[in-house]
């Protein structure tokens, strides 16, 4: 039995979108060199200098939601790499070792890395791999990681890193930087920012406009396009559409009955049925913490100390009383019922702490949380009928409070 | 102290190092720590002896609430230990930032027991940028002022380096061990080894000397065999090396955390502390968690395994270590093309030792037959490994 599924009118202009992205990398270079970049790097930088960006982390989601990336997670395993690693990890090194397998062929061949630790460790190692592999010269962004305040020290030692990366590219590139263009593909970058931060705002209407496989899947173009004009205008159409379901009372969820929040990466590979089989029972989730790891912005002023201040003050780059505390402000904006925890296999940096923060979560709310494991990737990590019983039993429990 | 005894001290703690360490060391205040990056020196100037947290034998229940099955049996066996109350005797613990289990333990530890003393070290995780060493110099002074503040305690720089001058003592004396193969077993080298980082360094420096003069022109069990290179994270638990030895195998090298990483390299006395720990922090061998510009980690490792003369390479890769686990990738690719024999033994919370004990025989017998050493001193050694069983 299915729900209906209440499609964005802008879910075609987000495929265009997204087709000519990877169609740029793969057909329309025009000379422009291509770099690997983590979700988390200052891509500003490299947009400024025009070079094409594209992101092994969204290429392993699309993977993930093709439901392909088991195939080439084998490829990795068969090279050597531990089935315990990041499936995002194991599906794009697969994709780099065997491109005939890799949907569209793979990603582009990169002519530069950028990594920053500042999502998790993993990345430096798969970058290092994919580094190894293609023979180009990678640039590790390193943002100390933050348990308590942001120092001062750390600051200036990510902004110093900044200018280093400039050098890097200048000289892997032979291309300049030119700080006015710099400046400018900041403000696009704060524009979409801003726009997707009220997307996510917007959800706190009741009933709520959007379900998070809605986020999730209108989430690409904040993390590949960022700090373009062409993500400033898709973000302004979906705004626009998502308010006017807001002011027309439309839900993402036919009755509404349960409020719910998401934590961690999603199960890409059965994105839609996993938060079908929540819809169902009348359970929507009005918001998440990963989507909104992309809503903060790049302070004004000095345009390389803002950058070191985004990008080392994300929230996956800090500790879990602050991820709490995040959690809590989320459960009383969006005025939420409960929160499903995806104990997700492939991501430590997530998933490690998450019994810690459910309890205090829980306690501080008195909100239920439920915790499921599984993997954002693998479908072999994945006990469909162990992870149904616990969503029943937790719906169930949420319709008797 | 004759050897006997002292090498019965260092066993002695090595196999139950937690319980009753503040019955041995009465009136002495312990800091816990788990990585090679602490800035040892540091913490005894404070005032407090550093003592190295390791996984240990034992079951893993408690920490269940707190972690989940992905998770390194180092995290979730310290858990363990941590909440079953056996880690009562610190003053605090020192977390510093490798990779992103440690990095969540921190916190996990911070939030399971709100009265334990958690400090932190964010040590930079590339150690060749332009401004590593300053960065690093910087969150040294954080820490120190951390300690200070909830010590009572002001560091001098004389008393660091005095502190620094101790460990680099003991870095000399456990590089003195590891150099002379000759004088003591494989397993008593190793139980010396972790003995050091869970004793106070005053303690085992001497203890250290003595063993090894007295230890000065005696033949120890064995000088043939298959020689072997250990790579990996912690090795807490000599049995590995034990079962090595009653093989007729000997271990000639390493790159362990427990191993040459923890006392490679001196800190430069001379120079201003704080830069000196720095310095030497960027300089060592580093663990897999670290990036250099340069590969330096490959590159050290490659020439250390063949200037030691090894036969073969032992990777003990922690299941579920992220970093580890894609070093072996790379690291494996390089010891075939040094045409070594390899084989990976993936470790968890408790080590199967009867189907390690095959694995490593077959091991060992083929990279006899690999370097043609004779069906018969093979025989020998089986039959050397039976007595001493």
């Amino acid at each position: 039995m299915g729900i209906r599924y209440r499609k964005l009118r802008t879910a075609g202009e987000l495929q265009r979108l997204m087709r000519a992205h990877y169609l740029e990398g793969q057909y329309l270079r025009f000379g422009r060199p291509v770099a690997w970049v983590t979700s988390g790097a200052p891509v500003e930088i490299l947009r400024a200098m025009g070079i094409l960006a594209v992101y092994p982390e969204n290429y392993g989601a699309l993977c993930g939601a093709r439901r392909c990336a088991v195939p080439l997670c084998r490829q990795s395993e068969a090279a050597g790499y531990s089935p315990d690693l990041c499936s995002y990890a194991r599906t794009s090194l697969g994709a780099v070792f065997d491109p005939r397998q890799a949907p569209m062929g793979g990603l582009p061949r990169p002519n530069l890395l950028l990594a920053c630790n500042n999502i998790c460790g993993t990345v430096i190692k798969w970058y290092e791999a994919i580094g190894e592999h293609y023979g180009v010269p990678l640039f590790v962004f390193d943002a100390p990681f933050i348990h308590d305040e942001v120092q001062p020290h750390a600051l200036d030692y990510v902004e110093q890193q900044l200018r280093e990366l400039v050098h890097f590219v200048e000289t892997a590139t032979h291309r300049r930087l030119r700080w006015q263009r710099l400046e400018e593909v900041v403000r696009l970058s704060n524009d979409t920012v801003s726009l997707w931060g009220e997307i996510r705002t917007l959800c706190q209407a009741r009933p709520p406009p959007l379900n998070v496989p809605d986020l999730f899947v209108n989430m690409a173009p904040i993390v590949v396009l960022r700090g373009t004009r062409s993500a400033v205008h898709f973000y302004k159409h979906l705004r626009d559409e998502v308010a006017q379901r807001v002011r027309e009372g439309v839900g993402a969820v036919p009755e509404e009955r349960h409020r719910l929040l998401w934590d961690n990466i999603p199960l890409w590979h059965r994105l839609y049925r996993f938060y079908n089989d929540f819809a169902q029972h009348g359970a929507c989730f009005v918001v998440d913490t990963y989507t909104g790891a992309w809503s903060q912005a790049v302070p004004a002023g000095d345009v390389l100390g803002g950058l070191a201040f985004a990008y080392a003050t994300v929230m996956l780059n800090r500790s879990l009383q602050y991820r709490v505390e995040e959690m809590v402000k989320l459960v009383l904006e969006y005025n939420v019922d409960g929160f499903v925890m995806h104990n997700n296999r492939s991501c430590k940096p997530y998933s490690l702490g998450q019994y810690a923060i459910k309890r205090q979560v829980a306690a501080r709310t008195g909100v239920p949380g439920l915790v499921i494991e599984a993997d954002m990737c693998d479908t072999r990590s994945f006990a469909l009928e162990a992870v149904n019983t616990r969503v029943e039993a937790f719906v169930e429990m949420l319709a008797a409070r | 102290m004759p050897k006997a005894a002292a090498l019965q001290e260092c066993l002695d703690l090595v196999s139950a190092p937690y319980r009753d360490w503040q019955a041995q060391y009465p009136g002495r205040r312990a800091i816990g720590y788990f990585c090679t990056y602490a800035p040892l020196e540091l913490l005894h100037a404070t005032g407090l002896v550093p003592v190295r947290l390791m996984q240990s034998a034992g079951p893993v229940a408690l920490a269940n609430a707190h972690l989940p099955s992905f998770c390194c049996a180092l995290a979730r066996a310290t858990t363990e230990r941590m909440l079953s109350e056996e880690f009562a005797f610190l003053q605090g613990v020192l977390f510093v930032h490798t990779c992103d289990t440690m990095q969540c333990l921190a916190d996990v530890w911070r939030m399971a027991s709100p009265q334990l003393r958690v400090y932190t070290f964010s040590a930079p995780t590339v150690l060749d940028h332009a401004e590593s060493k300053a960065y690093c110099v910087a969150e040294l002074h954080r820490l120190a002022c951390a300690l200070e503040r909830d010590y009572g305690a002001s560091i001098s720089s004389e008393a660091l380096r005095d502190s620094i001058r101790l460990y680099n003592e003991q870095r000399r004396l456990l590089s003195e061990l590891h150099g002379q193969r000759r004088q003591l077993s494989d397993t008593d080298r190793w139980s010396l080894t972790l003995a050091g980082m869970l004793m106070p360094v005053e303690d085992h420096n001497p203890l250290l000397r003595a063993l090894l003069d007295a230890a000065a022109g005696v033949l120890a069990d064995r000088d043939d065999g298959p020689s072997v290179y250990l790579v990996g994270a912690v090795l807490d638990d000599p049995a590995i090396v034990q079962l090595i030895a009653e093989l007729g195998g000997r271990v000639v090298g390493d790159d362990l955390c427990t191993g040459r990483r923890y006392f490679d390299v001196l800190v430069d006395e001379e120079a201003e502390p704080y830069a000196a720990l720095a310095e030497r922090a960027l300089q060592r061998q580093p663990c897999p968690s670290k990036h250099s510009q340069r590969d330096e980690r490959r590159l050290r490792l490659s020439r250390a395994i063949r200037d030691s003369g090894a036969q073969g390479v032992i990777f003990l890769l922690p299941k579920f270590c992220e970093p580890h686990a894609f070093d072996y990738v790379t690291l494996s690719n390089m010891v075939e093309k040094l045409g070594l024999g390899q084989l990976l033994i993936e470790t968890d919370v408790t080590l199967p030792r009867e189907a390690l004990r095959t694995r490593l025989q077959a091991f060992l017998e083929m990279l006899c037959q690999k370097d043609g050493v004779s069906g018969e001193r093979r025989q020998l050694s089986g039959l050397r490994a039976g007595k001493s069983d």
